[in-house]
Parts: structure tokens; sequence; C-alpha cells
């Protein structure tokens, strides 16, 4: 699990406390709307991919980084409700204004199975246990091929809009709420519970914490953050390709994570933007770009496994605290 | 009766190239505690190298394959050392970086190969009769290589002072380093012990299949499947997992559809994660 001591207290989100001051950094959405608005096409399309991997970061980040428990299937959520949303919509002509509520549900009654299955099981056989879930659908769309449209997908999901400068902004508003929602529930008791599960979970069942209350929920609300912007993705790309199932989507969410810095909600979605676009940018040099891309991930992991955020922010406050003059407390 | 023989055969050889990968899988992770993405790549380059070295140097396929085998040991212990080493106490890390290095080896092998898939000749070529049933020779040297790759480990970990050594780190770590055991240098050597043994696995089967840069990812899976199965971390359970797993397969894939055998082996594990999650056999690190 990750080693809780590796960062000092004030690097994590620590403590309780509802003020103002502790979402400022969704101020970061509007900045990315702008950018994306303003920039020609492929730009915008980065972004968009960016802030739907950056969605999905927050959500596993307010369960996996905060509870310590991996969850090695996350990308499970995002790709039910992909799924359902597409065969509703292009296949049974439903309205995607009811197909993708339906595809959100239907990643809530999956969590709510999932849960209520593995949750009890701990360390490294939660996270084995979670990552056959999606391996097994992915078999699935394979196995019911004409319906679910195996290797190829499900194609022709209808379009929200024709211009994606609108779909950035509804998936902005939905990285917005979930950042706000995220960042509000981690700070909350439910928050401080789910910390001291990290910590120690049978400590926690010792002070009379029902421990398995507090994981159920927190996957359920994680679960429907990855779904909403999961239904929304099969819409504005207009297809759902099975290789959203595979563990790599789920790896590659906890890379995001990773790097930014996890249990800091605001790290996982700096990480996902980070390398969404490290990798668009590295386009440029075609056959090398995918060994680029890892090998820079392993140098990454290699000499900074906290994260480019923490060690960042770390030397930000370092200056800061040197040149200015002392001040209170950092956090309320 | 011919049938049950085909079956019979399929399964042997299925379940031997399934064990090989799976050994090494429990292998790395009862003594290093790494679970290791990266061993489908393992098998992948192994293959690959075997053919290079065939092919580029002309060399005798035997020593092509010894000196794949070798090459993929080296760069396994190599990666342990450098990349996996500082991190091993950081779990979650140590999944990505094995993930990261299997991608960057898999673009490499595209970069260097390109992603078009390359048919092997057999190394052992023509077919043999047994009770009047025609079995590719490759399968049943799929099977004589496999048993005596996995016989050779098996008294190497149970009599040689080294594999006795090894299996002293699985069990207790600070134990074995007070008795004097060098346990990086275990954790490294078991990498390159377990990823040759991928290589071989690789090698071997890449006449039947065929050589593409996702060859490994299937049989990954797979030995993920066996190891849960028979218990994270005892050998002789990946071993009768293997063996069910490589049957039960062989079976569904001839009474109903080959797409069918990874769903079944999937839900399979996730019942026994559920219900007995130290697996079938249950934690047996201590034992070889």
């Amino acid at each position: 699990m990750s080693d809780p001591q590796k960062f000092s207290p004030e690097d994590r989100l620590g403590g309780r406390g509802n003020g103002l001051r502790q979402y400022w950094p969704v101020l970061l959405v509007p900045v990315i709307g702008v950018i994306g608005w303003f920039g020609s096409q492929p730009v915008t399309i980065t972004l968009l991919y960016g802030a739907t991997w950056a969605t999905y970061a927050v959500g596993y980040d307010m369960f996996s980084g905060f509870s310590g428990r991996v969850n090695l299937g996350y990308a499970m959520f995002p790709a039910t409700a992909a799924y359902v949303t597409a065969v509703l919509s292009a296949r049974l002509k439903i309205a995607p204004a009811l197909s993708i509520p339906a595809g959100i549900a239907a990643a809530l009654l999956l969590a709510v199975v999932v849960g209520a299955l593995t949750l009890r099981i701990t360390g490294i056989y939660f996270a084995l246990s979670t990552s056959i879930i999606p391996l097994a659908l992915f078999q699935l769309t394979h196995v019911f091929g004409k319906f679910l449209g195996g290797e190829e997908g499900i194609w022709g999901v209808p379009p929200i809009f024709t211009d994606p400068r609108l779909d950035l902004v509804v998936v902005l508003l939905i990285l917005g709420a979930s950042m706000c929602f995220a960042l509000w529930y981690v700070r909350s008791k439910a928050g401080l519970v789910l910390r001291a599960i990290q910590g120690g979970e049978l400590t926690a069942q010792a002070l009379g914490l029902n421990t398995f209350r507090f994981l159920f929920v927190s996957l359920l609300a994680s679960a429907v953050i990855g779904a909403t912007a999961g239904a929304y993705l099969a819409h504005f790309q207009m297809l759902v390709a099975p290789e959203i199932l595979h563990i790599i989507t789920t790896l590659q969410i906890i890379t995001f994570a990773q790097i930014g810095g996890p249990g800091t909600i605001v790290g996982p979605v700096l990480g996902s933007f980070l390398l969404v676009n490290l990798n668009e940018y590295l386009r440029a040099w075609t056959d090398l770009r995918l060994f680029v891309y890892f090998a820079t991930l392993v140098l990454l992991l290699r000499f900074s496994p906290n994260g480019v955020l923490v060690p960042i922010a770390r030397a930000v406050r370092r200056l800061v605290q040197r040149s200015g003059p002392p001040s209170g407390p950092e956090r309320s | 009766m011919q049938t049950f023989l085909t079956i019979l055969v399929f399964g042997l050889a299925t379940s031997g190239i399934y064990a090989l990968m799976a050994v090494g899988v429990a292998l790395i992770y009862g003594v290093g505690r790494v679970i290791n993405f990266a061993h489908g790549a393992f098998y992948t380059l192994g293959a690959y190298l075997a053919y290079f070295y065939a092919t580029a140097f002309g060399m005798n396929w035997w020593v092509a394959s010894l000196l794949a085998m070798l090459s993929v040991g080296f760069l396994a212990a190599v990666f342990d050392r450098l990349l996996i080493e500082p991190l091993r106490e950081q779990e979650i890390l140590v999944w990505i970086m094995t993930f990261a290095f299997a991608f960057a080896i898999r673009e490499l092998i595209v970069l260097l190969f390109g992603a078009r898939p390359y048919s092997i000749p057999a190394f052992a070529p023509g077919s043999v009769s047994v009770l009047g049933q025609a079995i590719a020779a490759q399968r049943l040297l799929v099977v004589a290589v496999s048993g005596l790759a996995i016989g050779s480990l098996w008294i190497f970990l149970s009599s040689a002072r080294l594999g006795k050594a090894l299996r002293a780190v699985a069990l207790n770590r600070t134990g074995a380093h007070l008795v004097g055991i060098p346990v990086r240098m275990a954790h490294a050597t078991v990498m390159a012990i377990s990823a040759g043994l991928a290589a071989l696995a690789g090698i071997i089967i890449s006449p039947i299949n065929v050589l593409t840069p996702d060859m490994g990812l299937e049989p990954l899976l797979m030995s993920f499947t066996i190891v849960i199965l028979g218990g994270i971390g005892s050998l002789r359970g990946s071993l009768v997992a293997a063996l069910l797993v490589g049957y039960a397969g062989a079976l569904v894939s001839f009474l109903w559809s080959p797409q069918l055998v990874t769903f079944m082996a999937l839900v399979m594990v996730f019942g026994v994660l559920i219900f007995r999650p130290s697996g079938l056999f249950g934690l047996a690190v201590e034992r070889a």
C-alpha cells in the first residue's frame, strides 16, 4: 500500500474543515476551459480526453487514494456506463437523456454487487479480485459479440453536440463537480474514516467504526463519478471500444493518480492532464512515441516515486516560508 | 479414444506453458513480494530474441534459444536491481513500474521488429503417431521441455544450496538476512530464473502460435489466474492449478468455443477469491 509516512501531514489533505479555501484547486477547471475554447481543434480534443481521464482519476483517488484499497478494476465503472448508454442509444434508439442516466445507474448497480462481494477482502486479494471483473466483462463483450460489438466495439453512438468545444464544457462541468464533491467528501467525517482504514483497518474497527459501510459508500460515489465521465465519453467519441475494459485502462488511471500524488484529489487531475498532453505532444515522434512515453514513466517512477505534484508543492512552500513573514498554519 | 488422446496432449502442452509462466509469477511474489505484470513481456521478448539470434546470426535453434533465455534472465536481473529494488516497499509503485516496463519492452519490440506477426518453423517438424493418432511433434516437445524445466527447478529449489537460500528469503526476509543470505541478490536471482522460464515458454510455443508483440498478454492473464487459484506463493498449488486450468481450457475449447475459456477461468478465480481468498491450497510459501 502507498506508504502514508512518505508524506508529511500537510502534503496530504489532512484534517477536517469545510472552509471555501479548500476548493481553490477547482479554479483549474475554468482555466482549462478557456484554453480549450480558444485553442485549435486538436488542443480541444486533447483536453477533452484529458478531462475525461482526470474525472476517472478523481473517482479512483477518492476511494483508493484515501482508503489504501487499490481498486484494480476501476475501469469497470466507466466502461459499464459507456456500454449501457451505447447499446441503448445506438442499438435501441433511446434518447441520450435517458440512456446516460441508465448507464450510470447500471454502473452503480455493479458497484453495489462488487462492493458487497469484495470489500471484506483486504490487501492484495482485494486488488486482484476487483481486477478480474472488467476482464470477465471484456470476455462477455466478445461472447455476445453480435449485440455488444465484440472486437470492434459499438459504433454510431449519437453525439450530443457537433462542436467539440461544447463537449469540453460538459466534461469540464462533470470534472469540476466531481472535484468539488470529492474535496468535500474527503474532508468530511467519512474521509477521516477512510484515512483511518488506510492506517489500520482493525484499529478503526476497534474504535467502533463500521468500516465496511464507509468503504461501501465511498466505492459507490467513486463509481458514479467514473460512470458519468464514461457515459459521456461514449457520446462524444461516438463509439465504445472494448479496450476500455482492459486492465491497462485502470493501470493508466492509477499511473495518472500516482504521478500527480495519490490522496490529494488535485494531484491525480494534474497528473492526468500532464500525461495525456505528454502523450499527445510525443506524436511528432511517430514510432518512438509510445516507447518514449513508457520510458519516461519508468524514469519518473524511479526518481520521483511520490509523483511530481507533492515534491513541487513542498519546494514552493519552502520558498514561500523562507521569503515571506511567518504566517499562521497553511491550511485551515 | 482419439479425441481423448488429442485432449490429453493438448491439455498437457497448454498446462506446461501455463505452468512455466505461473511458477515464475509465484516465485517472484513469494521471494520478492512483487506482482510482476512484466512477466508476459519476458515471454514475448524471449521468443523474439530466439528468432533474432537464429535468423540474424544463423545460429542453431537450440543455441539461439539458450542464448535468448540467458539474455532475458540478465535483463530481468538488471530490471530488478535498478528499477524495482528502490521501490520494493511501496507495492503500488512496483505494480506501475512492472506495467510501464512491460510496455516499454513491447514498444521496443514494435520498433525493432514491427507489429506484423512472424511465423516460426517448428524445432521438431512433422508429427508422431501415438496409438494411431497423429500428433504434432512440436506439441510433444513442449510437453517434454516444460516437464523437464519444471522438474529441474523443483530439484534446484529443494536440494541446491542456492535454491534453499531463495526459499529461506521467501520464508522470512529478516531471518534470511541475519544468517547471511544476500537478500537483494536473492530477489534479482529469482527474477532472472523466472524470466528465463517465461522466455523458454515463449520460445517453445512460438512455432505453434505466431510471434506478435502482444503474444504475452493471454499467458500473463492465465498465469495470474493460476497463481490465485493455487494460492499465492505456493508452487505446488500453482502446478496443480496449471493442470486444472490447462485441461479445463482444452475441454471447453473442444466442446464449446475457445472464447469461453478465459471467461470461465476468470469466473472460477473470482469465486475462489471471494470464498477462499488464500487459494485452493492455502498459503504455503515455505514449501517448495
